[in-house]
This record gives structure tokens, sequence and C-alpha cells, in this order.
């Protein structure tokens, strides 16, 4: 009986996965900020960053303590700046698509009519297309730079969002929130403002890690396909497929970049599901797919 | 009077929570036994420890015996060969109860391939004799369709013929007409009386719905907090209305037949009590109107009315068995 | 039935449609002069006689309808590289890549369902099932298939490290594009084995007497194959985008090589011709999907009728 009281109390508490994927954030974005201290990334050692026979350090060599990359450039450097690339792709481009997309899930939802049907019918072409092929097809276009990923990564990740606001305003609508409002006098965009968009955020909010994590991922694969951020800017993604061809010999080119590429990537799962624990009306938000 | 299910010293637990507190019932070949209680008053647990079908995590003690063979004790390969043999199971929501991506024909089909070892061209036939059997016009045809192409009352109906495909000498049924609307309802209850009267099957039926007992049942069992009440024919339960919780009961379903609109409707006051209270005494006392203190520190047994055989007989628990003759009419 | 698929390819050729229009407006509006593109170190005079040849002075709308008419028979242009139609190009790459892609279905279809059964039917076996699902969810598709290449190519020497077609090499590809599926496959099915064995028909046919195999395979697993079947078609989008991956990584001679190989070298035309194959491979995989489930899940007939 006392056990069944605690436990609407012990919900509040913040859950584990949230905790340690927080954490795990945290350290990746001190590694980050902390990247001029570990050295110039650019600064090419061909004599001693290099073995003998011209090979990549392997980790814990003298003043390489991740090792070089086969231009006998710090790892430990790259892979700061590297962090840098991917934190600034994930933020950015959280913003921008999440944006875009509650844009038009709004537009699309609170509308209706026309709007709904153009907007519906681009967010199913969107959630169709085979993101890779698209985004080489963008990359042709765009001149490269850490841009090029953010505007690809917009264009094709607002789509999923959409679809979610868009639900989410109708599931609104059904309980009456917007008649209420508009039938008190209230403007369209004062209804979205003040009675919608405080009712999406917590959704939002749940959603943006796992899209983050997306995004990230997105960054790294187009880069490693030469069709995201392209060396001599270090991205976890380039460096991989930079080391491709030394990868029998340094596997740590794979290693480390793989491993904080998994590191972070796993953080962000870790805090969605922990948000998505500290709202339970949103477990049907399940990072499953629609 | 030989006897189609008898459940003897039953108790069911969830955990640390008791559902059922050793209830006893007897359902004779041919008869209608109505359980019937408030929700949370443990008939569905009954019903289920009856056929064996309680979750996993549910543990039960006591007797189950089906036509004199006892399945309490049984597990694994001989309670599978029984089931279906010797109990058919009916659910409150056939649409649920059914396979929503199986041919409901093939749904009846598959008791006969593995309790007759018929292969599937003769087990089907036999499904469509099943079919007709519960008076569905064109059985073959509906034998073809899936369960959501049928009416609630045709979804029940094919729900009681995977329960009867091999006439078993029990049926067991959860609320099954509680889903329904008033005609089908009737409908499906007359069904029931008539097979039941062909087959020789002994049916428990449980529900909430005293108007659903005075239709079909031969005998009565009235529960409360997972104890059994009173249990007799239901002539004399009706008449005699021994306990005052079935006459609370009663009077709920009198007020609802023969009420004037805007007359109050007749309310048991409180709550029953929810299954991790620790209940003193009689368990109905709190609400009773003529408890005493007696009834609040011992529990009553219960007592046999009406001589030993006969229509007029059954068992109540009350104390005050002897002052309601008086207190009645 | 017949209503529906029309509807269906209606639907799917307006996609396409659009993928087109868009594709078109990307090729001829925003990067400026094609001829240059075409010949970058041509004269002048060359210039202007592939201008007057391809029509590229003609009204925009003109150039679309050429487009389309091109498109309705199989013409997708000509690399820009490589001097051959786009659509023999794809042709002869399109085998490589169907292979691929099936044995990869294959595999997050098997191993992801039978994660997913197991840990529906066994309890322990979900914690499991979390943490490889978060493990892989976690990898890109490139580190993965490099870790594999790395592990069994390199270190344990048992798979072919090279190129090229051959059921070997087909492994090692197949695993990595299947992986990084599984972890969906085994949540979806777990969560729909759970729902299925608390649910009232299977305890109808536990009433029944049935042999648990027989509940298990006929009445738990059969509705937990729609909704995987769904998932089929919902991932596809995805699923061709790790197709392309796996590819590069394994050097796999497909469309996703082909494409990212045009990439590097900016040959356009090419790179749109597999944008748009690969999205009439969703959408006409999406409609097999759609009916595939009509046959599996009666029920979704009646929605769309």
């Amino acid at each position: 009986m006392s056990k069944k009281r605690e436990r609407p109390a012990g919900r509040r508490r913040i859950p584990p996965t949230l905790v340690v994927g927080g954490t795990i954030l945290v350290l990746v974005m001190a590694f980050a900020l902390a990247a001029p201290l570990f050295g110039n990334p650019l600064h090419e050692n061909l004599t001693n960053g290099l073995s003998v026979t011209g090979m990549p350090l392997g980790p814990f060599s003298k003043g390489y303590v991740l090792g070089t990359d086969t231009l006998g450039r710090s790892m430990l450097s790259r892979l700061a700046y590297g962090a840098r690339t991917s934190l600034f792709v994930a933020f950015v481009s959280n913003i921008t698509s999440i944006g875009v997309g509650t844009i038009f899930g709004l537009v699309a939802g609170f509308y209706r009519g026309f709007a709904e049907t153009v907007v519906m019918r681009f967010t199913d072409i969107g959630l169709a297309l085979p993101y890779v092929l698209a985004a080489l097809v963008l990359a042709t276009i765009l001149p490269s730079g850490i841009t090029r990923v953010i505007i690809i990564i917009t264009a094709l990740f607002w789509a999923y969002p959409a679809r979610l606001v868009y639900g989410e305003v109708l599931r609104l609508r059904g309980r009456g929130f917007v008649e209420a409002s508009v039938a008190s006098g209230a403007s369209g965009r004062s209804t979205i403002r003040s009675h919608l968009f405080p009712h999406l955020m917590p959704m939002l909010v749940t959603y943006s890690p796992l899209n983050a994590a997306s995004a990230i991922f997105f960054e790294a694969t187009l880069s490693y396909l030469g069709a995201g951020v392209n060396p001599p800017t270090a991205s976890w993604g380039n460096m991989i497929s930079d080391g491709q061809s030394a990868l029998s010999i340094a596997p740590h080119l794979l290693y480390e970049p793989g491993l904080m590429l998994l590191v972070t990537t796993a953080a962000f799962l870790l805090v969605g599901e922990g948000l998505k624990v500290l709202n339970p009306d949103l477990t049907r938000l399940s990072w499953l797919g629609a | 009077m030989t006897l189609a299910l008898s459940v003897d010293g039953l108790s069911v637990w969830y955990g640390e929570e008791r559902a059922v507190h050793s209830v006893a019932l007897e359902v004779p070949v041919g008869k209608v036994l109505a359980l019937i209680g408030e929700t949370g008053s443990g008939k569905s647990s009954v019903a289920l420890a009856a056929a064996r079908l309680l979750p996993p995590r549910a543990r039960m003690e006591g007797r189950v015996l089906v036509a004199g063979e006892e399945m309490s004790a049984l597990s694994g390969a001989q309670l599978r060969r029984l089931r279906g043999e010797k109990v058919g199971f009916v659910t409150q929501d056939a649409l649920a109860g059914l396979n929503p991506v199986m041919r409901v024909g093939r749904q009846i089909a598959e008791v006969f391939q593995f309790h007759r070892n018929l292969n599937r061209r003769e087990s089907a036939a036999r499904a469509v004799e099943s079919i007709e059997q519960v008076r569905i016009p064109e059985p073959a045809a509906v034998a073809r369709l899936y369960p959501h192409q049928l009416s609630g009352g045709m979804r029940q109906r094919i729900m009681i013929a995977i329960a009867l495909a091999l006439r078993p000498p029990v049926v067991i049924a959860d609320e099954p007409t509680t889903a329904l609307d008033v005609s089908t309802q009737a409908d499906i209850l007359r069904l029931v009386r008539e097979l039941c009267a062909e087959l020789g099957t002994g049916i428990l039926w449980i529900t909430h719905d005293m108007g659903v007992v005075a239709e079909v049942a031969d005998l009565v069992a009235v529960m409360y907090a997972g104890r059994i009440v009173e249990h007799g024919h239901a002539a004399s339960v009706f008449d005699r209305q021994q306990h005052p919780y079935t006459r609370a009961l009663l009077r709920t379903l009198h007020d609802m037949r023969a009420g004037q609109p805007g007359d109050p409707l007749f309310q048991i006051e409180g709550q029953p009590p929810s299954l991790n209270t620790v209940i003193t005494g009689c368990p109905f006392h709190p609400r009773c109107p003529m408890a005493t203190s007696l009834c609040a520190t011992e529990e009553p047994v219960s007592q046999r009315f009406g001589g030993l055989e006969g229509t007029e007989s059954g068992l109540v628990a009350c104390h005050h068995l002897g002052d309601q003759a008086g207190a009645m009419t | 039935m017949a209503r529906r698929l029309i509807v269906r390819l209606f639907q799917g050729a307006l996609t396409i449609f659009g993928v087109a229009v868009l594709t078109f407006l990307l090729e001829f509006i925003i990067p400026g002069n094609t001829a240059h593109a075409i010949a970058p170190r041509a004269t002048a005079a060359t210039l202007r006689e592939i201008t007057k040849t391809l029509h590229l002075n003609a009204p925009l709308w003109v150039q679309f309808g050429d487009y389309m008419k091109g498109l309705l028979h199989g013409n997708l242009g000509e690399s820009y590289v490589q001097r051959e139609p786009v659509s023999t190009l794809i042709g002869q790459r399109l085998p490589a890549t169907a292979l691929l892609a099936g044995a990869g279905v294959l595999v997050e279809v098997v191993v992801g369902g039978t994660l997913g059964i197991a840990a529906g039917l066994k309890r322990w076996m979900s914690r499991g099932v979390n943490a490889i699902s978060l493990t892989f969810l976690s990898i890109p598709t490139f580190v993965l298939g490099l870790f594999l290449l790395l592990i069994f190519g390199f270190d344990l020497n048992i798979a072919p490290v090279t190129g090229g077609m051959s059921f070997g090499a087909l492994i090692l590809p197949a695993l990595t594009l299947g992986l990084g599926g599984v972890p969906w496959y085994a949540q979806l099915v777990r969560d729909q084995v759970a729902e299925s064995l608390s649910s009232s028909y299977v305890r109808t046919a536990i009433a029944k007497g049935l042999p648990d195999r027989w509940i298990i395979v006929r009445h738990v697993l059969r509705n937990a194959f729609s909704p995987a079947l769904t998932m089929v078609g919902m991932d596809l989008g995805i699923f061709i985008s790790g197709v392309v991956v796996v590819e590069t990584v394994f050097g796999w001679p497909g469309l996703g090589q082909l494409a990212v190989q045009s990439l590097d070298s900016l040959d356009r035309p090419v790179v749109m011709g597999v944008a748009l194959v690969g999205a009439t491979g969703v959408v006409v995989m999406n409609i097999v999907v759609d009916f595939l489930r009509m046959y599996v899940d009666p029920r979704t007939k009646l929605a769309t009728a």
C-alpha cells in the first residue's frame, strides 16, 4: 500500500539514462571546447609524426597520445576539432530542421484545406526520399563546406518533425483548444503562439536529441562519402574516410573517430530516452518511426 | 444430480493480494449457473481459475472437477488435452477474443485438427457444422470471413461455436453479452439456453447484470469481495432474497425496470472493498443496513436453508438469516 | 482491390513526377551554364553547338517537356564523363544493387525478427535486445561496415577485402546493411509479440487446447507479421541510403557506388538518374508492400474500401 503511494513521487526522479547521457554529452562538449589546447589539427608533421616507413603512429606514441593520421597530424587534436564539427552541425541543423518542420506542421494542421494537402503531400515525398541519394544530388549543386551539410540536413530532416507536429496539432484541435481560442476572438497567429505552441514544446524537446543523433550520423556519413565537410577541416566522418586506405596497418584511424561517433550518438539517444521517461504522455513518440 | 463442474475451496492470489477466498460452486449437467458480482468482486478470477486460464503471475489453490475429472492438478500436455474437450471458454469481447488475421472457420477447425486428428478438409467441414449449430445462416460462407467482417452478435456466436465445438460438458462464459446491444443480447441468451438443454452442457456464466441472470440462470451464486455470499436455485434466490447484498442488487434491477422516469435510482451506499484491504467479520458489514457488532467481528459461515434438496434450497452466509424472513415483505 | 491498385499507382506516379520535377529544376536552373559543365574546356563555337543540339536556349517549359518525354522513353540523359547514356550505366549496375538489397533485407528481417521473437517470449532477453539496439543504433553504417571489414577481412582473414561480386563478397556487405536495421525490427517484433501474447485471442487459443508451438506460429507470429511488413515499406528510404553507403565501403559495383563516384567527378546527370531510379524503387516497393500487407492482414482491406 505505502509502496504504491510513493511511486508517483518517485517518477519525478531524474532517470539514470538522462544522467549518463547528459554526463557524456558534457564531456564531449568540454573536449570540443578545449580543442585548441591539443595543438594544431592541420599541422602535418611528416618527420616526427610518421614512422620510419612513413606510416601513421599508433596510440601512446611519443608526443601523440592517440597517434597520428596518414599525414602525420595529431589524432587527438583532429578528434577534438571533429567534435566541434559534429556538435555544431547537430546544434544548428537541429534548430533549422525542427524549426522548418514545426512551421510546416503548424500551417498544415492549423489552416487545413489546400495548405494541408500541399504540405502533407510534400512531407510524404520527403519521407519517401532515399536520404543519401537526395543528399548526393544536393551536394553536386551546393558549394562544399559546413553550410552545405546544414542545408542538406535541413532539407531532408524537416519532414519527420512536420508530420509529428501536424499529428499533434490535429490531436489538440480534437480536444477543442483551437476552436475555443478562435471563438473567443483571438487571431490565428496568437492562437498558434499562445495555445498550440506551448503544448508542442514537450514533444519537440523530447524529439530534438533523437534528431541531433540522426544529424551527427548523417554529417559523418556525408563527410565519409565526400558530400559533407571536406578535408582539411576535421570531421569524424572524413577522418575515417582518410584513414580507410591504411586501415589494416593503423586501425586506430577507424577505432578512434568510430568510438567518438558511437559514444556521442549513444549519449544523445540516452538523453532522448530519459526525456521520454519524464514525459509519460509521450511514450507513443517511439523513435521506431511514426 | 450429476455435476458438470464442481469447484471447491478455490482461492486466487495476484502477488500478495487475494482476489478469491475459498469459493465453492456446483454446476449440474445441462444447467446454467450465473455467478454475479460487481466489478472487482473476483468473479472473473473464478471463471479463469475454473478454466485454468489464469495469467502466469496469479496463484490458485483448491479443487476443480470437470465431469468428475480433476483439472486443478494437471499441467502441460494433460491439461491441453482436456482444454476444449472438457471445458469451453467464451470471452467478453469476441472481437478481441478472435484472432483478427485468421478466417473464423479456420479458428474453429483448429480445434478438430488437434483433438480429433482430422485433416484440414475434414476439420473445415466440421467447423461449418459448428457454425450451423449456433444458428448462423449460410455457415459455409461465414466460415470464410474474418472476425472484423462479422457483426458483434455473429462474432459472439462464433466464440460459442468454438467453445461448443467438441461438445464439452462445461462451458465457462466470462460476461459474454456485456459488449452487445440489448436485442442481440436476448438472441444470444436464448441460443445459449437452447444449446445448453440440447447438448446437456453445464454453463458457468459470469455477469454483473441481474437482468441477464433472470433470463438465463437455473442457479445463482452471488459474489462479494472474493467470497460467495449466496448460492442457490434462481427461483429461491430471487424469491426469498436471503442475503442483504442480494436484496440490494435486486432492488437496483427492480428500480431500473419498474421505476418511473425521474425517480431516484436505488444505490448501495459506499464502495466494495479493494483487494488489499484487510477484512474482519462479514465483508459486507460496512455497507449493510442490518449490520450488528457481531457482523464486524466474526465472518459468517454458509448456512443451508429451505431443506437439503429441491428448488427451494440454497446456501447463505449471513448472521441474520433467521431475522430476515420477518424483516422481508 | 483493382480500384485500390489504380489509386496507389496514381499516387505513386504523382510522387515520382514530383521527384522528377525537383531533379529537373535542380539540374537545369540552379547550376548555371550546362554546356560549360558538359565540355569544360571546349571553345565558344563548340559550346554554342552543344547549346543548340540540346535546346538549352529553349524556354523552360519546352526543356521540361523534352526532359519528361525523355524520361518516359527511359532516357535519363548522358553522362558528362563517360559519354554514355545514364540509363545504360544504371542498367549495368542495377542487378548488383538489387542482389545486395535483397540479401540485406533478408538479414535484417531474419536476425531482427528472431531477436524480437526471443525477447517477446522471454522477458530476460528483452534487456539484451535493448543493449544490442542501442549499440547498433549508435554506429553509423559505414563505421559498422569498416569494423566488420577490419575484423573479418583483415584480422581473421575469412572474408574477401577487395570489391567485386561473388557470394563470398556479398556476406559482409549484406551483414552490414542488415545489422543496421536489426534494432528496429527487433524492438517492433518484440513489442508485437508481447502484446499478442497478452491478448484475448491467444487466451482463446490456449482454451482450445492447442500446443504452444502452434499458438506462437499461427496466432502470435502471424499477428506480428503485418506491422513488420509495414515497417519494411516505411523503412525503404533509409534502407536505400544504407545500400549507397555499404556499396562505397565494400566497393560493391552497384548504383550507390556509381552515384558516389559520379559525385567526385561532378557528373550530375548520373547522380540525378540514380536518385530518380532510387525514388522510383522506393515508390514501387511501397506499393508492393502495401498489397502484400493486404494479403497478410485482412483488416487493411476494409480500412481503405
